[in-house]
Order: structure tokens, then C-alpha cells, then sequence
């Protein structure tokens, strides 16, 4: 991780129907860090990790490497930031190396041809997320867990260096939940890919991430290292239920005491 | 069956397709005849003249008019990701027609009395005219059906399907309520917009066809990789990189203009647009240039061999292109609306 701030979101707000859906979130990422969005649903973390890809607009400014998001011409922005974001409508039977190979796009002109080194570029993204077994299986015929592996892969062919990520572990058992999140902090450390994820899990935020951002409301409550953020006073009030924080590994864990009472009222109620 | 093995039995295929619309007919030319027209002169004038007037156009015009309409059909299908539509469906051949209408109505006698236009060369104008103003009409229903979409109804397949047929139906009414104000005998012309044929087909057809179809092709190539990131919705081809909403008007034009420039000179012939593409993905891939390359092999190979049974079905007279795709293609659509619910 470098010390040099590249990502900067300044002011941001969005309001849909005067309903503030991001009010004035104003954070800055250095180059290789990972950024966990952590908060409620509805919070407005899909929302943020859309203005801060160039797929929605916004009020405030987002600057990648000091130019304005919106400045960027839509193929220099999509060599600059990849997004995994859930898919759910595929129409046509397309495979997963099909998937992956999109990656490519915004690096090619019209014109130019499929190399040697794309298509070692492609083994290696499918072998890094682990389906080598299953490149020519139709995308919607995998799982939720390897569809969002499958685009993962192409994010990372698409070798941008800032990595827009929306629940990015959802759908995946615990032994994938850690090896991507392993993979995306490698890429950070190691390639100084910036990484921006929304997640649910704290405990594995904790983990993996240097820093992060806890929404609620639209508005950014907290901010910073994960012994900052995770306070279980906060936490407690923005997620409406009793937390915990103990250490582990010098990193936070959170558990959560439910208060056990019933949530529908059934009386009267015969199926 | 391997890729290349299919490709090359395409090729052979519409060879053998072309070869044998050549030799059938009402005329007759025997195989060693046709063979002496191909490499050399024809053995006599009468040969001469079914040949190169009436068998070679006709094929020709027949193999484009296939290659158009399956390609048309398979961006249509790309662009609005919804495997149930083709030019006929969509609306675009009823735009078509009503500009031919619209084309049809300015250049009939009374008309142009009426109004005192007189052209120097009436034929070639009309003959420019016609085409012009069925793409314009297939713009016109273009936009018609996104607008229909986009304002009130949303993206789901249904809702294309039915705004599709909506804007088909009304162009429709219209084009033949002005064909009955142009002409005496509309009926006829009504019954060529409906049915489709390619008993008119003529040499020039396929020259005004050729350049059309190619360029159509080359661009919707060149623009292939593109298109193939649609395939996980727009908002995936945006963050990819794809300028989704030029690439989609792109797309739609060149549907516009291939299906103009059929339905100009061959009417309205349907279902072509929804079967081949259809069976090019289940053969080859859903890829857009493996898709476009598999729908201009199979779909002129189609058309020539429906042409074939529409001369030689019926002893003494031919039946209209349009009925016969009318009929495989709509149990093929009912075909594909099972298989999807399945």
C-alpha cells in the first residue's frame, strides 16, 4: 500500500425523489488498500459503490488518480475500474470462459485480434478463482458462489486497478468466503490494486480489509481502521441488534446477542 | 459433431442448396445446362435468358434475402436480449411496409397529377424511393416500440413481444388503408406486403441487396465483442467499457436497413429472423460473430430451399415465400416458448 490517496469521494449525495440515498459521503482510499462498505440493507452501499464506479451519477465529486470519474471517457473508465456486481438476468446460454473473456473488451479496438497471452490471461483468472474444471459450462448453469468467482475472473482480466466490488463473498460457503477475499487482498498487496467491497460479515471485514466505512442512512458514520470502525456501541445502534467486539488475532470479532423475542405476532394466525 | 466439421457441412450445404435452386423450376434446364451457363455460354439464347433473368436472380435475391433476415433477426434478439422476436414480430416489417406504402402512394398517377409533380425518369425514381422510404419506416417502428417500452411498459421479454406486435399490427392497418387509397387493385399489393414472395426477384434487386447485406455484416462484426457484453445485461457492457445505447441505435439501424431493403422488393416474410438464429446458437454458440457468420450460412441456405419447395410444391403455380416460413416458423416459435418455460 502506497501513501499516495487515489481514490476520493468528496461530498457525495444522491436523492431519489428527495430521498436522500447518500448524503454527503466524503472518504479517500490510498493505491492498494482494501475498503470494506459495511452497513444495514437499504444503507445505501450498492448505491456508493455505483457513483463511486461511474455507473450512477451523483452531487459531489469521485476522483480516480485526481481526475473526476465523470471526466473519464467510458473505455478509459472501464481500463481504470472493474466492477462485480450480481447478475441475474442472462438470456443466451453463454459459457464461463465466454464470461471471462469479456475482460478483454475494454483493451481491444474494434479491430484487433484475440493474442496467445489473452488467452494465457483468461487460463490464469479461471484458475486463480479455482473453475478451471468448468470453463465450458453455461454461465447460468453454475452457482451463485461460481458465478460471482466467474466475475471475478473477468475483473480480473479486465486488470484495472481500482476493483469495485458489491457483496462480492454472498452466495459463497466459508472456505471461498476466505480464499477471495485471500485472492482480493493479494491482488492489493501485491499488484496495488485498490479494492472497494461492500460486505456483510464484519468479523471477515475485520480480516481482510485496512479500512473501513460503515454507512447507515446514506450517511458514512464511521471511518477508518477496523479497531475504529467496529465499536459495539455504534454498531449495536446502527444494525439494531446487541454486538460484541472481542480480539482476535489482534483484528476485531463481532458476535451478536439476539434478544430472542418473537418477531411475528402469530395469534389468531391458522395456515 | 466437432466446430469445424459443422461449419464446413454449412458451406457445403448452401453450395448444394444454390446448386439445386438452379436446376429446378418451371422451365427446363437440365444439369449439363445450367453447368455450361455457369463456366461458359449458355448452349442457346432461350437458355441464355431462364438463366440469367429469371434462375440466377432468384437465387440470388433468395440466398440475401435469408442472409438479411437471419441476421437482422439475430441482432434484434442480441440487442433487446430477448430470444422471441425477429423483424416481422418486432414491427419493423410492418414500418417497412408502410413506407413503401407511403413510397407506393406518391409516385401513383393520380397523385402526382394531383399534386403536378412530374419526374423526369419515374421508374428509377420510384425504384430509389421505394427502399429510402421502407427504412425510414422500419426506423419509424424502431423507434416506436423502444419509445412504447421505455415510457410505459419496461424491459421484460413479454412486453417487448407485445409492443412489438402492437406497433406491427397498427403500422400494418395503415399501410393498407393507403394502399387502397393509391390503387385500384390494392388487394394485390396488400396480399404481396403480407405474404412475401420472390417471384418478382430481378437481377438489380441483388445488386441493390449485396452492398446492404455486406456492409450490414462487416459492421455488425466489427462490432461483435461488443455486443457479446450485453449478454450479462447493460449494466455489465457499461462498466466493460460499451457505449450500450450508441451500440444498440447502431444495431437497430442496421436492422431498419436489412429489413427495409427486403421488404422493399421481396414484402414481408417472417419468422426467418426468429428460427435461424435460434438454431445457430444451439449448433454454434451464442457468440455474436460465431452468430452472425452461422446465421448468414444457414439463413441464405434456408431461404433457398424454402424457395425451392414454394416453385415445385404446387405444379402450375408457386406458392408465396412468406406462407411457407409463416408456417414452419410459427410452430417453431411455439416450439421455443415451451422449451423457455420448460
Amino acid at each position: 500500500m502506497s501513501d499516495k490517496c487515489v481514490l476520493q469521494a468528496e461530498e457525495v449525495s444522491l436523492h431519489i425523489l428527495n430521498k436522500a440515498i447518500l448524503h454527503q459521503v466524503s472518504f479517500t482510499a490510498r493505491r492498494g488498500e482494501v475498503v470494506g462498505v459495511l452497513g444495514p440493507n437499504g444503507a445505501g452501499k450498492t448505491t456508493l459503490l455505483k457513483v463511486l464506479s461511474g455507473q450512477r451519477d451523483s452531487q459531489g465529486l469521485v476522483y480516480w488518480n485526481g481526475r473526476a470519474i465523470g471526466d473519464y471517457t467510458i473505455q478509459a473508465l472501464a481500463r481504470q475500474v472493474a466492477v462485480v456486481n450480481q447478475i441475474n438476468d442472462v438470456v443466451f446460454s453463454v459459457t464461463l470462459q465466454q464470461v471471462v473473456r469479456m475482460g478483454l473488451l475494454p483493451h481491444k479496438s474494434l479491430l484487433s485480434r484475440q493474442t496467445k497471452s489473452d488467452d494465457r490471461l483468461i487460463k490464469q483468472a479461471i484458475k486463480a478463482v479455482g473453475l478451471e474444471e468448468k470453463t465450458q459450462q453455461q454461465f447460468s448453469s453454475l452457482s451463485g458462489g461460481e458465478q460471482q468467482r466467474t466475475l471475478i475472473a473477468r475483473a480480473l482480466v479486465q486488470r484495472a486497478p481500482l476493483l469495485i466490488l458489491d457483496e462480492p463473498v454472498n452466495h459463497l460457503d466459508v472456505y471461498y468466503q476466505h480464499q477471495i477475499l485471500q485472492l482480493l487482498h493479494d491482488l492489493a498487496s501485491q499488484l496495488d490494486v485498490t479494492v472497494v467491497m461492500s460486505l456483510h460479515d464484519l468479523t471477515l471485514a475485520a480480516q481482510y480489509c485496512d479500512a473501513l466505512l460503515l454507512i447507515s442512512e446514506g450517511k458514512l458514520v464511521a471511518s477508518g481502521s477496523a479497531n475504529a470502525v467496529l465499536q459495539p456501541d455504534l454498531l449495536s445502534s446502527v444494525f439494531n441488534i446487541d454486538c460484541h467486539v472481542t480480539q482476535r488475532d489482534g483484528k476485531p470479532s463481532v458476535s451478536f446477542s439476539p434478544k430472542r423475542k418473537p418477531v411475528l405476532d402469530l395469534a389468531g394466525w391458522k395456515p | 459433431m466437432s466446430r469445424q466439421l459443422l461449419w464446413m457441412t454449412l458451406c457445403i450445404f448452401a453450395v448444394a442448396a444454390c446448386g439445386a435452386s438452379l436446376l429446378y423450376g418451371a422451365a427446363e434446364l437440365s444439369a449439363a445446362d445450367v453447368w455450361e451457363c455457369l463456366i461458359d455460354n449458355c448452349a442457346s439464347p432461350a437458355d441464355t435468358l431462364i438463366f440469367w433473368q429469371i434462375r440466377a436472380p432468384r437465387v440470388a435475391v433468395g440466398f440475401l434475402v435469408g442472409v438479411g433476415l437471419a441476421v437482422a433477426g439475430a441482432t434484434l434478439q442480441n440487442v433487446t436480449r430477448n430470444s422471441l422476436t425477429d423483424p416481422y414480430l418486432f414491427g419493423v416489417v410492418a414500418g417497412a411496409g408502410l413506407g413503401a406504402s407511403v413510397a407506393t402512394l406518391l409516385f401513383t398517377e393520380s397523385f402526382t397529377a394531383k399534386f403536378g409533380i412530374s419526374w423526369s425518369d419515374p421508374e428509377t425514381a420510384f425504384s430509389l424511393a421505394l427502399p429510402a422510404a421502407a427504412f425510414l419506416g422500419a426506423l419509424f417502428s424502431v423507434a416506436l416500440v423502444q419509445l412504447l417500452v421505455a415510457s410505459a411498459l419496461g424491459r421484460r421479454t413479454e412486453h417487448l413481444l407485445l409492443a412489438g406486435v402492437a406497433v406491427s399490427f397498427m403500422l400494418g392497418a395503415f399501410s393498407h388503408f393507403l394502399l387502397f387509397l393509391a390503387e385500384p387493385f390494392a388487394a394485390n399489393k396488400v396480399v404481396f406486403w403480407l405474404m412475401g414472395s420472390l417471384a418478382r426477384a430481378e437481377t438489380w434487386y441483388a445488386w441493390v441487396m449485396l452492398p446492404v447485406v455486406t456492409l450490414s455484416v462487416l459492421i455488425l462484426l466489427l462490432f461483435g465483442r461488443q455486443t457479446d457484453a450485453l449478454l450479462l445485461g447493460d449494466e455489465s457492457a457499461r462498466s466493460l467499457g460499451v457505449n450500450v445505447r450508441l451500440l444498440r441505435m447502431i444495431s437497430l439501424a442496421i436492422c431498419a436497413a436489412l429489413t427495409a431493403c427486403i421488404v422493399s422488393y421481396c414484402g414481408g416474410i417472417g419468422f426467418v429472423g426468429l428460427m435461424i438464429p435460434h438454431i445457430v446458437r444451439n449448433w454454434l454458440g451464442v457468440t455474436s460473430r460465431t452468430l452472425i457468420l452461422g446465421c448468414v450460412l444457414l439463413g441464405g441456405t434456408f431461404m433457398v430451399i424454402v424457395d425451392i419447395f414454394a416453385r415445385v410444391a404446387l405444379t402450375g403455380q408457386e406458392i408465396p415465400i412468406g406462407i411457407i416460413t409463416s408456417a414452419i416458423g410459427s410452430m417453431f416459435f411455439f416450439l421455443a416458448i415451451r422449451q423457455r418455460s420448460q
